[in-house]
């Protein structure tokens, strides 16, 4: 059904002299939310569409999409997307003949096992997260905890006119322990979540170990944080946890190599990527591309072409951006296949995967990242020479979201808790975490532990929102500069 | 068959007639709206643009309360890929249904006040001609600059559809609305390139 329907878009495309891109998608959305024991939703929503976008010889594009993907409505979408690209050349918009410059892509993709063989019921699903549940109540006695699971299977096709079709499968799955604390006459609220390709991260025993004792740690941090001070604003050594790390690749250096955010880039010069300048120190490096099982794997981008790794920062100079077919050549970027779309319904746009910055010649640990108490780290850090006695340094752990200018390269991220690190470390209320792109990049002196690149999220760029990723290492040791700011009293 | 009287047809046959007693229905609402949208915009001073290419999307969306006997509710999204399945969704539905008493409100017919929610020049816009919507992207593109703007971002989308409520009990209307946003950004700032 979907060939005939391919076959009439291509068809409808050449009669009108038009080249074309069709993305057709189809999900299964499986949610189980249970509150305190109690299941209040569970939900399998399914949906597909085709989304059609039209090139006219000159370059002038058209889109048109519908979830009704018949032979008919795909037709009727083709003239539509015409009809809008005519309007567009009418009115002076903006040409972009890129398309008959990339090489046509045939590759169809295995759809992934998943962890169990086959999909679990939905009351077997609904059994396996109320145990989650009950076993996240009853880390920390008094807590609320809400609990809930999702699990999406994006089937998507892509054709083009000259002769690519490329289909593929993009399972993701995430379990995420919401704990509240109350007490004192306060609140606090802090997020645990997992990521992967399936229900493999409920279901396989290590995985699901893994999760418990990340959600227990979480749980504790929420009890804590009741009787928690503020701290006092200003600039310090600072230890940030992976999550942390990941907000700070993503939001204020992943979009700002984005190939259509160059023009107004911090890191663009005359239009163009500045390759070859220094934005860090010679031991710090920045990758993105998919990773398989991941939450924000995608193999191949919206516009039909395979998706590099793409090593953004190489040995402390910026390398590459991330390039879409249609503006990396204007950006000065190699074309990686860094385009996503949320839906079929969707513009691609060039966007991150997973991405994770890396520093040489990592501290090792000797036990899960998860497992260290901050007088533990305090220790490590001691023992190391990465910090002196009496030195003051500040441990920001979890990310709860943020903002960045990349034209400026401001970023402003709040974090989940603070610790100043010490034999006796002290806990502060949660407080942000604001500087310049360039100088946090440049203050990294340390990796601590192996890459842990399973921070998950929403990407929502221009009002799009799709699966993100990343990490670094464990930990990362950051010196003291004064664009870089703990905010607090 | 429309989609919408689809639906009402297979939610009365489970209801009055079940093919599978286990999936009989107590009661039901629905409010599912049929949308087409026209989108068009300036990226970076560019109208039009890759990124930003005027677009028209169509699409089918709502939600569906379902009552099963026993005061089990299930409370669902439906699209048309949904609708389309209805027969195959239900006995998922139901495995995931939850208690709720108080759930079973469902509005009788009654006599509704006329009110216009419908804008007949967004409408042509929508299924005709959207030029108007160019026309207004234009004139930021070119009206804008004389300001000593040097980067602008802008966006217009336009909406028409039809929006239909029905209930078991026999509550039943339809009627078309339109929507339309437009937004600007400028800026009289360019990015330099700093270390």
């Amino acid at each position: 059904m979907t060939q005939a329907i391919f076959q009439a878009a291509l068809a409808e495309a050449e009669r009108k002299d038009v080249t074309l891109i069709a993305r057709f998608q189809d999900i299964n959305d499986v949610f189980v939310l249970i509150n305190n024991g109690k299941t209040e939703k569970i939900m399998n929503d399914q949906s597909q569409g085709i989304g059609v976008q039209v090139f006219t010889h000159e370059g002038y594009s058209g889109f048109a999409a519908t979830d009704n993907p018949t032979v008919k409505n795909v037709r009727e979408a083709v003239g539509k997307a015409v009809q809008l690209a005519e309007l567009n050349k009418y009115f002076g918009g903006e040409k972009n003949t890129a398309l008959s410059s990339v090489d046509p892509l045939v590759m169809q993709l295995p759809i992934p096992q998943t962890a169990s063989g086959q999909a679990l019921s939905l009351p077997d699903l609904e059994q396996a997260v109320k145990e989650e549940n009950h076993y996240a109540l009853q880390c920390v006695p008094g807590l609320s905890v809400q609990t809930f699971y999702r699990q999406i299977s994006e089937q998507w096709q892509i054709i083009r006119s000259d002769g690519t079709t490329a289909s593929f499968t993009i399972p993701r799955a995430t379990l995420v322990h919401s704990f509240t604390a109350r007490g004192g006459g306060r609140s606090v609220t802090l997020r645990s979540a997992v990521g992967g390709k399936d229900e493999g991260i409920i279901l396989d025993l290590l995985k699901r170990e893994e999760a418990r004792r990340r959600g227990k740690r979480t749980a504790r941090l929420a009890v804590d944080l009741l009787s928690a001070p503020p701290v006092k604003g200003g600039h310090y050594k600072l230890l940030i946890d992976y999550a942390l790390a990941k907000g700070l690749a993503h939001e204020a250096f992943g979009h700002a190599v984005e190939s259509d955010e160059i023009q107004t880039s911090i890191l663009g010069r005359d239009g163009k990527l500045a390759i070859g300048t220094e934005v860090a120190s010679p031991a710090v490096s920045i990758t993105d591309g998919p990773l398989i099982g991941d939450w924000a794997y995608q193999p191949i981008s919206a516009n039909g072409i395979t998706r590099d790794s793409v090593k953004i920062v190489d040995k402390g100079k910026l390398a590459a951006g991330l390039g879409d077919l249609f503006s990396a050549a204007q950006a000065g970027v190699v074309q990686s296949g860094a385009c996503r779309a949320q839906s079929y319904a969707h513009i691609p746009l060039p966007r991150m995967s997973n991405i994770r910055i890396e520093v040489e010649k990592p501290l090792p640990l000797t036990k899960p990242w998860y497992e260290f108490t901050p007088v533990e780290l305090y220790r490590l850090l001691l023992d190391n020479g990465l910090i002196s006695a009496g030195e003051d340094v500040y441990y920001l752990s979890g990310y709860k979201g943020g903002q960045v200018n990349t034209q400026y390269g401001d970023f402003v991220f709040n974090c989940a808790a603070i610790y100043k690190l010490g034999e006796e470390p002290v806990l502060y209320q949660p407080g942000i975490f604001a500087g310049s792109t360039l100088s946090a990049l440049n203050s990294i002196r340390a990796g601590i532990g192996p890459l842990v690149t399973d921070a998950i999220g929403t990407c929502g760029k221009f009002g799009q929102g799709v699966p993100s990723s990343g990490g670094s290492h464990a930990f990362l040791l950051l010196e003291a500069s004064r664009e870089i700011t703990i905010g607090g009293e | 068959m429309d989609l919408v009287a689809n639906l009402e047809k297979i939610l009365y046959q489970y209801q009055t007639a079940p093919p599978v007693q286990d999936l009989r229905i107590q009661g039901w609402r629905f409010a599912v709206s049929e949308t087409s949208q026209v989108k068009a915009g300036i990226r970076n001073n560019r109208l039009g643009g890759v990124y930003a290419a005027p677009s028209l999307t169509g699409n089918y969306a709502g939600d569906l309360l379902i009552i099963w006997p026993g005061d089990y509710c299930s409370q669902v999204v439906v699209n048309n890929k949904i609708i389309s399945n209805l027969e195959q969704m239900l006995p998922i539905w139901k495995q995931g249904a939850f208690y709720d008493p108080e759930g079973s409100a469902l509005l009788d017919p009654a006599p509704l006040p006329l009110v216009a929610v419908e804008h007949l020049p967004v409408r042509q816009a929508v299924t005709e001609d959207p030029k108007p919507c160019f026309e207004i992207l234009a004139r930021y593109r070119d009206e804008l600059p004389t300001w000593q703007v040097n980067t602008i971002q802008a966006g217009v989308q336009a909406g028409w559809g039809l929006r239909h409520i029905r209930t078991s009990r026999g509550f039943s209307v339809t009627y078309a609305q339109t929507n339309f946003s437009t937004f600007v950004s400028a800026s009289a700032t360019v990015a330099k390139y700093a270390a």
